[in-house]
């Protein structure tokens, strides 16, 4: 490969990496507004952020959230895989295109939706509700990396362990289970992922008394850009990288991601 | 529990949708025995092992360990060991808790087990490596770790799906005589899969070939490879020459079979003016020099040798066709005048 | 038995989140409401407002202009990358290959709000301009299409690049060296050999990228400062602000059309090459 080609493909990243780049360089800047040049440097931005009462109950609410909706998506997303994975019935092939569909519409129209059904039943900017609809995007996750991850057992492990004498039940508590721990270990991941940064949904299922911290971010940058947000920014985008840094220990990033 | 039960299959069938897999299929296995069931990819040969220990649910017939029908009976109550083609070995458990595994399912307590587990696996010569993972080991040991886990609980019947095949030339011998011995010493009823004839004679008592699904034959390595009871027998089995031909006369002792360039005589009898095909194995035909009259000798000419390194193979042309000799020597070049005689016990018969 | 029970807390999640609300969602599309709630009329009024009226007819085309536009750059800039990636042989080609696809963990909110520092009026591009002298009035990046485009595509960019990635596997680097064996130069082999073999994956890409653009809510609204409707953003503004819900519901109706015609497109020409 030329120089001139390499030197191009640098560009090409130094371009895909800019704002991520910026962000967390302005993050240090002790302006009260973000400039070119920043004047002063420091971590005023991040004591800002600490301070911030809106965003730490954001946080809170987000973790929470997160947590929850990942433990019903892990829950409900892995009795389903094993279900399609282990057993035959009609439709099955249909079942699991419904499950993952959520996936290929758009945010906001599924926002919209929801924003019809919850404003009916009570349920805007409840906890049940934000669960709910968060649910709709990690569910699909779950299933599709645990699947695939069942996929990756072989059979005859688990005819062995019958073969030798493990009931149904053992046979899935000592072999199956184990060997299915990576890929829901990167399910969850993912789920606390999708729903931590879950924005466009969610902007259509909070309100005053209950938010979560994307939105908050989301209505601090309309009016404002300041080192608080970059420091924040920098902060979500750790807590990304920590859990993707868990995924792949676990799984694998590329084979959760099914490619 | 010894680990000798006997085992018998009565009728047993299995049919996915109209198409049979497997049907009316009759055995008795003694215990102790070392039964092969042999034949080519698809002729229904796992489907009966799998049926055996469990796994498939036969579409009709009866399975009886000992006597007693275990048929419907789900497969972890069958006490059977089965060891398979990629050996299934646990990955998340090192080999001894892979070989222990049937005895903590049985709820044996933890002392005698570890005791079991160690024997058994000096028995397959592996007594050091309880504490390595699967993927560690080579084929040839993770086969016999399969093994160890399999005998370890004194199984009523071993059940073997074609073990050797992933492994090389070399490793597949060791590991049949290997094997074999393990089993006489523990005198197992065992019930084995291949489709490599090879390790079907060496290692068995009796062998079951089979073809789409049934039976075409049971007997021992001998019956089977003197006394082919059909044409795919004796073709499945060695190598074999054919020869078209007519009876022209039939007794009580035998037949005499006209071919182009062949007065044949068989120890088998068929109605006179029936067409046969006649069948005579590579190794029990001699080559005499030039062109010798008589009963079974056949006149032709030297086409082709081939150096096979153990033997040697000559292609001869004749009247009735091209007959293929093996013969531990060499000394014959193409073109050759060379008559090729066999007795009349070697010369099988059967209807076309 | 079993499965349908191990198969109960999806299917239920998937009726309640999924299914009802689509379902309402299509019906209210043909419905009239007042004061909030539904009326039992059936109607294609808003079918019918949407496209007689010249501000929506202006959003949908814009819509499909700026996706169709973001689509070309994006592959523009993915594809060096991915033929990089491919062909790479070198030790940092994992390190490469996270870069590439960690944006894509990042939340867009994040990733927007960085294009906003750099294209701001006081941003980075226009301060550095600005110091260096080229420029005493801010040049618009931002508040405009042209700001949409620009962060639009950078935010697709790891999208892309794994499309194209994936439309690559019909590429034998083999063939690119039969080729310059044969005496192709470089560039004569990129045209004649490389493009040509890469051409499914190129059409794979840019119709995912098409699809996710144009509902993309996030960027143009963040970057276009309310001064660049698109669908997502229109449908947003007439649900939570105008409060017509029936025309927001039918204005994702029509969204959803479009989609899945582009993705019914693409699933044609996945099979095809596949």
């Amino acid at each position: 490969m030329s120089t001139g080609f390499r030197a191009l493909v640098a560009a090409l990243f130094c371009f895909l990496l800019a704002p991520l780049f910026v962000v967390l360089l302005t993050s240090f800047s002790n302006d009260s507004f973000l400039a070119f040049p920043p004047h002063a440097w420091g971590l005023g931005g991040y004591r800002a952020l600490w301070a911030n009462e809106a965003f730490r109950k954001g946080f809170g609410v987000s973790v929470t959230l997160a947590g929850l909706v990942t433990a019903v998506s892990l829950g409900a997303g892995t009795a389903a895989a094993y279900a399609i994975a282990r057993s035959r019935f009609p439709a099955r092939d249909a079942l699991l295109a419904l499950f993952t569909a959520p996936l290929l519409l758009p945010g906001i129209i599924l926002g919209l939706g929801l924003l019809l059904v919850f404003a009916r039943f009570g349920l805007l900017a409840t906890w049940p509700g934000l669960a709910i609809g968060h649910c709709l995007v990690t569910l699909p996750f779950v299933v599709r990396v645990v699947l695939t991850a069942l996929r990756g057992i072989d059979a005859t492990l688990e005819e062995a362990a019958s073969v030798l004498g493990a009931t149904p039940w053992r046979v899935f508590y000592r072999v199956t289970l184990p060997l299915m721990l990576p890929g829901m270990t990167a399910a969850a991941a993912l789920s606390f992922l999708a729903s931590f940064d879950e924005v466009v949904i969610t902007l259509f299922l909070v309100g005053p008394r209950l938010t979560t911290l994307p939105i908050e971010v989301w209505h601090a940058i309309q009016y404002r850009a300041d080192p608080q947000i970059s420091a924040l920014s920098v902060v979500l985008i750790g807590f990304t990288a920590l859990l993707v840094i868990v995924v792949e220990r676990s799984l694998g990033v590329l084979r959760a991601v099914g490619r | 529990m010894t680990g000798a039960g006997s085992l018998t299959l009565e009728g047993l069938g299995k049919s996915y949708g109209e198409a049979p897999v497997v049907s009316g299929v009759d055995l008795a296995i003694r215990p102790g025995e070392f039964v092969t069931l042999l034949g080519p990819s698809g002729c229904g040969k796992t489907t009966i092992l799998r049926m055996v220990a469990g796994l498939v649910v036969p579409s009709t017939g009866r399975i009886l360990v000992d006597g007693a029908d275990i048929t419907q009976l789900p497969t972890h109550r069958r006490n059977m060991g089965l060891v398979f083609q990629n050996y299934a070995l646990f990955p998340h458990m090192d080999v001894a808790r892979n070989v222990g595994f049937g005895l903590e399912m049985r709820g044996v307590a933890r002392a005698e087990a570890e005791r079991r587990v160690r024997e058994v696996l000096d028995l397959v010569r592996l007594g050091a490596y309880g504490e390595r993972r699967p993927r560690e080991l080579s084929g040839g040991q993770q086969q016999r770790v399969a093994l160890a886990r399999a005998l370890v609980v004194r199984p009523a019947v071993l059940l073997l799906d074609e073990p050797l095949s992933n492994l090389d030339a070399k490793l597949r011998e060791n590991l049949r005589d290997e094997i074999r011995a393990i089993q006489e010493r523990l005198n197992t009823t065992t019930l084995f899969v291949t489709h490599d004839q090879a390790e079907a004679l060496t290692m068995s008592d009796r062998v079951v070939v089979l073809s789409a699904g049934r039976i075409e034959q049971v007997g021992t390595p001998v019956e089977i490879y003197d006394q082919p009871a059909s044409p795919f027998v004796a073709t499945f089995i060695g190598r074999v020459n054919r020869v078209d031909g007519t009876v022209v006369a039939s007794d009580a002792t035998g037949c005499t079979v006209a071919a182009p360039g062949l007065c044949g005589r068989s120890l088998r009898s068929l109605p006179a003016g029936a067409r046969v095909q006649a069948m005579i194995r590579p190794q029990r035909i001699t080559l005499l020099s030039g062109h010798v009259e008589g009963e079974n000798h056949l006149a032709g000419t030297v086409r082709r040798v081939v150096f096979a390194g153990d033997i040697v193979q000559i292609d001869v042309e004749t009247p009735a066709g091209t007959l293929t000799i093996e013969q531990p020597r060499r000394g014959l070049a193409a073109g050759d005048a060379v008559t090729a005689c066999w007795e009349a016990a070697d010369m099988m018969l059967f209807p076309p | 038995m079993l499965p349908g029970l191990l198969l109960l807390p999806a299917c239920a999640v998937t009726l309640v989140a999924f299914l009802l609300p689509m379902g309402w969602l299509a019906r209210l599309s043909l419905g009239r409401a007042s004061g909030g709630v539904l009326l039992d009329t059936v109607t294609a009024e808003n079918y019918v407002r949407f496209f007689t009226d010249s501000f929506y007819l202006g959003v949908l085309w814009r819509s499909v202009w700026v996706a169709s536009s973001v689509a070309v750059l994006a592959v523009l800039a993915a594809y060096p990358i991915a033929l990089f990636l491919f062909r790479s042989r070198s030790r940092w080609r994992g390190l490469l290959a996270v870069l590439t696809i960690a944006p894509l963990l990042v939340s867009s909110v994040v990733r927007t709000f960085g294009w906003m520092i750099i294209l701001g009026d006081q941003g980075w591009i226009n301060g550095a301009l600005h110091l260096a002298g080229f420029i005493t009035a801010p040049v618009h990046l931002m508040n405009n299409v042209t700001g949409v485009l620009i962060g639009l595509t950078e935010i697709m960019m790891p999208t892309t690049t794994l499309a194209l990635l994936a439309g690559f596997a019909r590429l034998d680097l083999t063939q690119e060296e039969a080729a310059r064996t044969l005496g192709a130069s470089p560039w004569r082999c990129f045209c004649r050999i490389t493009l040509p073999l890469t051409a499914p994956g190129i059409a794979v890409a840019g119709l995912v990228t098409f699809v996710l653009s144009i509902s993309s809510f996030i960027t143009p609204s963040l970057l276009g400062g309310g001064r660049v409707p698109m669908l997502a953003s229109t449908i947003y503004e007439e649900a939570l602000e105008t409060l017509n819900w029936p025309l927001a519901a039918a204005i994702s109706l029509i969204l959803i059309a479009l989609f899945g015609t582009a993705l019914l497109a693409y699933e044609r020409l996945a099979r095809r090459w596949a």
